[in-house]
């Protein structure tokens, strides 16, 4: 890694404190001043000099060691009795996933496959690296990232695969056959500048890119299982055992997103659908956007862009029981840019589901590039970083509860009327006003343009505001409630029975779907009131 | 008060003149000044002079082939981080702004431009001597992506820019033999580089589970893969010595091209042995260096029982031998025993003559 980069991340480190300092500062004393960071405590630990540390996928072994891949292909394992690091494996091609089967063997997913790693004589470094599966095709583009493996309670393994990227071409030789449509093989490679005009900003050329993979860890059986995916990082279970994916902003998609994956599922990115065993469709991107926005499954939850986050990571499940504080049994979401985990609060409604992200720590102590999350026996949380040249971080921090009770939201759900709100201790009474608790709501329209504005922006009236009977739960009625659209809340000076301030005031809902089963209506290019508006003032 | 020394006053001199030109060139014509931003969170004018209250246009192209939104914010001098923070700090309202802050600080900004987009700026410049950084204000890249305006003060000479060479590459110490699996020129994308001792070094290609080509001396250079998100390739070091034919060597028939499926490797001290598929047959392939690095071992176990065909690479500076079988024209045919073909290919490459 540069010196640049270094110095870039050292800024980036002390710089990012200093917000909240001044926010602490402006805060009046009348209610005390609480965040995430006064609860859980940091801390960093020590890298080895000379690695770029950068990582790509943690995990524990049965033992209690971390098991840490790094950018340029080490695999180091961290004991934390003896604070020391010890080197398990080299040479791996962007490791972005591991599971640690055991403390001698691990399943890695890196660009090229998912592979059995294995230290077969026991003097702690591997030796064997089988090839599980590398049935699925690769171009050479920067872009054809491999995440995953994460495994389900039957023991199947779920990788996800990139899209390639217009910003890049794609080598001579691929692995896999070449299916873009609309572009020749001849022309994607001696006249790439105009054929990257017809193929899109994303582009899926060769099988199974944009798609989620079910591989069988013994046999190396791979299941087609989802696809409509652009660049889904991140992959995890909710206590349900749901699998859950996370998607970014760009092209189709107008904000990044949360799934919750079944199989056959088509989410949304068009490139990928080529793929499809039965697709007869022809290219994708020839068709309207209505039958496209027809095929497709909706997002669990939009991340709004820059609001909550820019590049949403890996959903990780709390399964400490307590260890790490009230949130045993939900699942926290890293985020690429800035100094932010959150929360993602998830429920079904109409037959789909829905929910909301909330911040759970932000800055702080926290670095930015939370890419990987891993929690050990102890209920910490290890936090790896990365940046891949896109805003980040780098190295590994731990995060600790300290015991004692933040005050915050501890769930959300939709009600008839309005959200059903519930905190981890008693609100107190002067916090149970429709004042409290502000709303406003928007949509991101589904296009192939790159993101999407907030459309439709429009405050939403708290009319009521009641307490249940310990006073941990707040029901609030809102003035109107329309599916299809994110419900922002923010909490004004809402604080515990004790004194203390919510640690998280920003809450995003994505209705999907009411409660008495009304679906989100289309959100598509020349559907929206928004574009209505903009065309009469033209 | 003593005299400069005759140096710092040319270099004085030489800096008036720079401001000079380039004030004649922020006044004289109207052509807008032009401001990429680039991959790796960067603009691709780090600095610029004008004269103060000077009518400045820049055109400002986002061609950031990572599909991010840029934004460029100028603001007072020494107050580029205060905004940077500020506009961390804005929340919800943040997206409606494109990350710029409402505050004294901000001068002039162009909010969020998207991907190969370009929009343009208009403004006239301070009447206040001083240096007026211009910044991208979105998350995270307010930190590294960044840029100096000069105004009426003497803009200095570009910084020599000083290639840091890194001690290490590893936390820890990598010895020959050992390998990567990266993305490699003239080859699949699923290939590796492999250093041997005696600065052997060659590209083995897991897709086509074959050996691509060899070259000696220094490994690869993998920084253009390293520095970013994998855009690039592995520069090799030292002199390519030998090159494999677009064919597979090793076959069963002749024509078609075998079917192959990479099963992974062990590594034996160090040395990779690949295991793979051909034509249902298992084929495990180990490669050393022999002769002190002046030739390449591949040795072959082969279950089946069927005949084998080891056809040589047209490099005629090549020379091969094998521990069993008989060369006839340009073929090694090999007769398993008892189900198994075991053979050890010894390849000679030529003078280190191709580059």
């Amino acid at each position: 890694m540069s010196t640049h980069a270094l110095l870039a991340l050292c800024v980036l480190l002390s710089a990012a404190a200093a917000p909240l300092q001044a926010a602490a500062a402006a805060h009046p004393p009348t209610a005390t001043r609480s965040t995430i960071a006064d609860h859980y405590a940091l801390e960093d630990l020590a890298m080895p000099p000379g690695l770029d540390s950068q990582v790509g996928a943690l995990a524990m072994t049965p033992s209690g060691k971390l098991v840490a891949c790094f950018h340029r292909g080490e695999v180091l394992i961290y004991d934390p009795a003896l604070k020391q690091w010890h080197p398990f494996a080299f040479g791996l091609h962007e490791p972005l996933g591991v599971i640690a089967v055991s403390d001698r063997e691990l399943l890695i997913m890196q660009r090229p496959e998912l592979t059995r790693v294995i230290d077969s004589d026991g003097d702690g470094v591997a030796d064997r690296y089988e090839t599980v599966s590398d049935q699925f095709g690769m171009t050479g583009n920067y872009h054809e990232f491999a995440f995953g493996p994460v495994q389900d309670k039957d023991g199947n393994c779920f990788i996800s695969l990139n899209v390639a990227s217009q910003g890049a071409g794609i080598f001579t030789e691929l692995r896999g056959t070449y299916g873009q449509l609309g572009v020749s093989r001849e022309d994607a490679d001696t006249h790439w500048d105009k054929a990257k005009s017809k193929i899109g900003r994303m582009y899926s050329a060769v099988p199974y890119r944009g798609w989620v993979l079910k591989i069988d860890a013994k046999t190396g059986a791979v299941t087609p299982w989802a696809c409509g995916f652009r660049s889904p990082d991140g992959l995890g279970f909710d206590a349900a055992g749901h699998l859950l994916v996370t998607d970014n902003q760009g092209d189709w998609l107008g904000s990044s997103k949360l799934f919750t994956v079944v199989k056959g599922g088509f989410y949304g990115h068009p490139a990928s659908l080529v793929w499809r065993p039965e697709w007869k469709l022809g290219d994708p991107l020839a068709l309207p956007v209505a039958k496209l926005d027809e095929l497709r499954t909706r997002e669990t939850m939009f991340f709004p862009q820059t609001i909550m986050a820019c590049s949403p990571t890996q959903p990780v499940l709390d399964t400490t029981a307590g260890k790490f504080g009230p949130y045993a049994g939900q699942v926290f979401v890293g985020e690429m840019n800035t100094a932010r985990l959150m929360r993602v609060l998830t429920e079904e409604v109409g037959g789909g589901f829905q929910g909301a992200c909330l911040p759970f720590y932000d800055r702080g102590a926290l670095s930015a590039g939370n890419h990987r999350m891993v929690f050990d026996q102890q209920g910490g949380l290890y936090i790896g970083h990365t940046a891949l040249s896109w805003a980040g971080g780098k190295g590994i921090q731990r995060m600790t509860w300290k015991g004692t009770a933040p005050f915050d939201l501890l769930g959300i759900s939709l009600t008839k009327d309005g959200f059903a709100l519930r905190f981890t201790k008693p609100v107190a009474a002067a916090a149970v006003t429709p004042e409290s608790y502000s709303f406003r709501r928007y949509y991101y329209e589904y296009h192939e343009t790159y993101g999407c504005d907030t459309l439709d922006v429009k405050p939403v009236a708290v009319t009521a505001a009641t307490a249940d009977k310990d006073g941990t739960g707040v029901a609030l009625t809102l003035a109107e409630l329309k599916p299809g659209y994110i419900y922002e809340l923010t909490m004004k000076g809402v604080t515990a029975s004790d004194g203390e301030a919510v640690a998280n005031t920003l809450v995003c809902y994505t209705i999907n779907h009411l409660r008495d089963g009304t679906p989100a209506p289309a959100q598509i290019p020349g559907t929206g009131p928004e574009k209505a508006e903009k065309k009469k003032k033209q | 008060m003593n005299q400069p020394p005759l140096l710092r006053r040319l270099l004085r001199a030489a800096i008036l003149v720079l401001v000079a030109v380039a004030l004649h060139a922020a006044e004289g014509e109207r052509s807008p000044l032009r401001i990429t931003a680039v991959t790796g969170l960067q603009y691709s004018v780090k600095r610029f002079a004008v004269a103060p209250g000077a009518h400045v246009d820049i055109e400002f192209s986002n061609e950031d082939t990572t599909d991010m939104p840029h934004n460029l914010v100028i603001t007072r001098p020494g107050k580029r981080l205060d905004v940077v923070n500020a506009a961390l700090a804005l929340g919800a309202d943040a997206e409606r702004l494109g990350f710029v802050p409402k505050m004294p600080e901000v001068l002039f900004a162009l909010p969020a431009v998207k991907p190969h987009h370009t929009a343009k700026l208009s403004f006239t410049a301070p009447a206040e001597p001083g240096i007026y950084p211009y910044v991208c204000t979105f998350p995270g890249h307010g930190f590294v992506m960044f840029g100096d305006m000069y105004v009426g003060v003497p803009m200095p000479a570009e910084a020599p820019v000083v290639e840091e060479k890194e001690v290490r590459e590893h936390a820890f110490p990598t010895l020959r033999p050992f390998l990567y699996r990266m993305f490699m020129p003239d080859a699949g994308p699923a290939a590796l580089a492999i250093a041997l001792p005696g600065e052997l070094n060659c590209c083995w290609d897991a897709g086509a589970c074959r050996l691509r080509y060899v070259w000696t001396g220094a490994f690869v250079d993998n920084h253009a893969y390293w520095k970013g998100n994998g855009n690039g390739k592995a520069k090799l070091l030292g002199t390519r010595t030998f090159t494999a034919d677009a064919a597979a060597p090793l076959r069963f028939t002749t024509g078609a091209e075998p079917a192959v499926r990479f099963r992974g490797y062990a590594l034996v001290q160090g040395y990779p042995e690949f295991h793979y598929e051909l034509d249902g047959a298992t084929v495990t392939e180990t490669l050393r260096e022999a002769e002190g690095g002046k030739a390449l071992t591949q040795n072959y176990v082969v279950t089946t029982d069927k005949p084998l065909q080891y056809v040589v690479a047209k490099d005629a500076a090549a020379r091969f031998s094998s521990s069993a079988g008989i060369f006839a024209d340009g073929v090694l045919r090999i007769t398993p025993a008892a189900g198994t073909a075991v053979f050890t290919i010894t390849l000679r490459a030529g003078a280190e003559a191709k580059p």
